[in-house]
């Protein structure tokens, strides 16, 4: 996968550590993006593809035990850098870009970009014949170095390449673009009505991806690719996921593919349920905390509070999901994906649940506060027993609306490598090309999820009519 | 400036060497504005004093100083034997002696009629709940709302949530009641039973500092009628004189103006 320069910048702009978070330091450690194959893709939760194969063979001829870890490519070299794996191998294109900041294996597998074209409309075997069409791609991915070439060429880039050939498959483009072994897969598990045209546009080399100054690490891996090599291995393997045979049965039937998914999908449902819940169990009284702090008349109270909540609500909650995973380790900081996941949407939400307790609280008549004072409680009992108990019911709509969001804010975490509902969709999309049953079945769940929370707040509104 | 206060009732239960509020050259300013402008009053044990005035003269701020609400600018206060501008103290020990009644009632809307009154005392005095329960059904049945304990404030009248707040600050026992026109918010057909309320406090010789129009209540039930304007009190005394026959221009002239045909008070019904 081609995937951009904009990443390896943004890497390179996260320190590089040299202490990687496993524990044991006799494991390697190898992250990838499983969702193209198929080089890497998840199968029943297990990790599947030419990639996978070869990465722990040389794993195996150095002598160490391999432990993959599926991270999404947008956060992948950062990862690697903040040490939370010691290798990256994820189809990734060796390019100059890339070579400035991360450091390469020999080449293992050479790829080129392919077209693909509706079976029924013309097919365009050159790029001259492209002027003037328009084609899907990757967005960042080298198909847009070679579609630049011709500027009457309209470009239109996907977040994932199914969601190109969907588009192609409806009408919505002349062509999609993209690496040749991907499109290959793809087209044979779904996509009936779309072909792939002969040629190959570019030649593009594959290699192992480390962090620089790993030479000792990359000459292993060097001489193992070597070893494996001279056995024939990248051949056999090459056979098994890109020959006929590999291409197997083809697309599966609605049913059956519903059977295989549902319990990925319940699975990844629970990390999306476990993440929300925790996140707003901890977010509701650090937001109220931070909302008494912002009321309170002293400054050097209030003003924290207002500096912690301007700044976590003035800034993405992908920037903090990743300064919190990727930029703590540098200063010796090292979160596993899970606490490090609860802690971005525990203080994130935290933010907005302040913001929200505080317009209700203010909200309330100040004679409520005085009636209070005045029998003798203390500003905290008062708070207590009179001002939240009233605050609390009306800010019930705007803290449901809060965790809502919250829920499905979470699957932003596919950025720092966990699975979650989304992740798990756009993994299952990937390995099974089915995307039009897929993504419903995706917001299905979530439906599922929220309706609850509704529920919730509709029995405590009715207990609470006043 | 204005006339002696009068001394405190004969029937001194507290300490006897003090008044239960002293105010001496008080002052308070919002911004520029002056609310308060050098107020001396003394309130005695067992003394039920009426403030009148024309709205803005202060009267509304004195009480809040009085019970720490507001903060004076300047100026000594002296309340049931604490100091409430004094940040060292604890104002909430003064606050558990005064209790206050507001003119919109400040019920807490998520409570019912007893759990308002209960609330403070369980949490500040330390009552066992049904002590305080006890306490709070004979208070309600003492304002003429027995049985309506379970009542949320939006269920019950504005002249009955006026009664339940009454009930809610003597469940703390305070030495001293501050009124703030306490029927003033009030549909005038539910006056009287608020009025009867206070009257009947006033018989039981509770010490009392009542912001009010009703000049029915004043003519009655005060001992003394204090006259404020422009955050001075321009004349006290007793209320027949007061009320019928001030010696001030400014208060004949504010009595004109409260006082239909400015001939005298006016009686309000249920008063009678």
């Amino acid at each position: 996968m081609a995937l951009a320069a904009s990443c390896a910048i943004l890497a390179a702009g996260v320190a590089a550590c040299e202490c990687p978070a496993s524990a044991a330091p006799e494991e390697l450690v190898i992250g990838t993006d499983a969702t193209y194959p198929p080089l890497e893709f998840l199968q029943a939760g297990r990790f599947e593809g030419f990639d996978i194969d070869l990465g722990s063979a040389v794993a195996r001829e150095i002598g160490r035990p391999v432990r993959w870890v599926n991270s999404a490519f947008d956060g992948i070299f950062a990862a690697l850098q903040a040490g939370k794996f010691d290798l990256v191998m994820s189809a990734v294109t060796i390019t100059e870009d890339r070579r400035r900041s991360l450091d390469f294996s020999m080449p293992y597998y050479t790829a080129g970009q392919a077209l693909a074209c509706r079976k029924a409309g013309p097919r365009h075997e050159a790029l001259a014949r492209l002027d003037g069409r328009t084609v899907g791609i990757q967005i960042n991915t080298t198909a847009k170095e070679v579609l630049r070439k011709r500027p009457a060429v309209r470009i239109r880039e996907y977040n994932s390449i199914d969601l190109a050939l969907l588009d192609l498959q409806n009408g919505g483009l002349d062509a999609v673009m993209t690496d040749s072994p991907v499109l290959r897969y793809m087209l044979h598990r779904g996509y009936s009505d779309l072909a792939m045209t002969g040629s190959l546009f570019t030649e593009e080399h594959y290699g192992i991806v480390a962090r620089k100054g790993s030479d000792q690490l990359l000459r292993q891996v060097n001489r193992a690719l070597i070893r494996l090599e001279e056995r024939g291995e990248p051949a056999r393997l090459h056979t098994k996921w890109f020959g006929e045979a590999s291409l197997g049965e083809g697309a599966r039937s609605r049913a059956e593919t519903v059977r295989l998914i549902a319990p990925a999908l319940a699975k990844a449902a629970l990390v999306t349920i476990e993440l929300t819940l925790g996140s707003l169990l901890l977010g509701l009284p650090v937001g109220l905390l931070m909302a008494l702090l912002r009321l309170s008349h002293r400054k050097w109270l209030s003003a924290p509070a207002v500096v912690y909540i301007e700044v976590l609500r003035g800034t993405p909650l992908l920037v903090q999901l990743f300064a919190i995973y990727y930029v703590l380790p540098s200063v010796g900081l090292h979160l596993a994906q899970w606490p490090a996941a609860l802690l971005a949407f525990t203080v994130n939400s935290s933010a907005y649940v302040a913001e929200i307790f505080r317009a209700g609280i203010r909200s309330l008549d100040v004679g409520q506060m005085e009636a209070a004072r005045s029998l003798g409680m203390t500003y905290s009992m008062a708070m207590r027993l009179v001002i939240l108990p009233q605050a609390v019911r009306r800010v019930l709509p705007p803290l449901t609306n809060e965790a809502i969001a919250l829920l499905k804010d979470t699957s932003l975490v596919s950025v720092i490598a966990l699975v979650e509902l989304t992740r798990e969709g756009q993994q299952l999309t990937g390995a099974l090309a089915m995307p039009m049953l897929i993504w419903p079945m995706v917001g299905l769940c979530y439906l599922l999820l929220t309706l609850p929370l509704t529920r919730l707040t509709g029995v405590l509104e009715r207990r609470w009519r006043l | 400036m204005a006339a002696t206060p009068m001394p405190a009732s004969p029937d001194v239960t507290g300490n006897p060497d003090e008044s239960l509020v002293l105010v001496r050259d008080l002052r308070k300013h919002f911004h520029r504005i002056a609310a308060l402008n050098g107020v001396d009053l003394e309130i005695g044990t067992g003394e039920v004093v009426v403030l009148i005035g024309p709205s803005g003269c202060g009267k509304s701020t004195l009480l809040r100083c009085i019970n720490g609400l507001d903060q004076p600018s300047s100026g000594t206060l002296r309340v049931c034997g604490h100091d409430p501008t004094d940040r060292s103290s604890d104002i909430n020990v003064l606050r558990r002696k005064v209790g206050m009644v507001f003119q919109h009632f400040h019920l807490f809307p998520h409570l019912t009629a007893l759990e308002n009154i209960t609330l403070a005392p369980r949490h500040v005095l330390g009552l066992e709940e049904a002590d305080a329960a006890d306490r709070a059904h004979s208070l309600l049945k003492r304002v003429g709302l027995d049985g309506r304990g379970k009542a949320y404030p939006a269920e019950l009248s504005g002249g009955q949530q006026q009664r339940v707040a009454i009930a809610r600050a003597l469940a703390m026992e305070p030495a001293l009641m501050l009124f703030d026109e306490p029927t003033s918010a009030l549909d005038p057909e539910l006056v009287g039973d608020v009025l009867q309320t206070m009257r009947g406090l006033a018989d039981d010789g509770m010490t009392m500092c009542v912001v009010t129009h009703e000049m029915g209540f004043a003519r009655d039930v005060a001992h003394r009628v204090v006259f404020l304007d422009e955050g001075r009190i321009v004349e006290q005394g007793l209320p027949a004189q007061m009320l019928s026959n001030p010696r001030e221009q400014r208060t004949r002239d504010f009595l004109t103006r409260v006082l239909p045909g400015g001939d005298g008070p006016t009686r309000t019904k249920g008063e009678t």
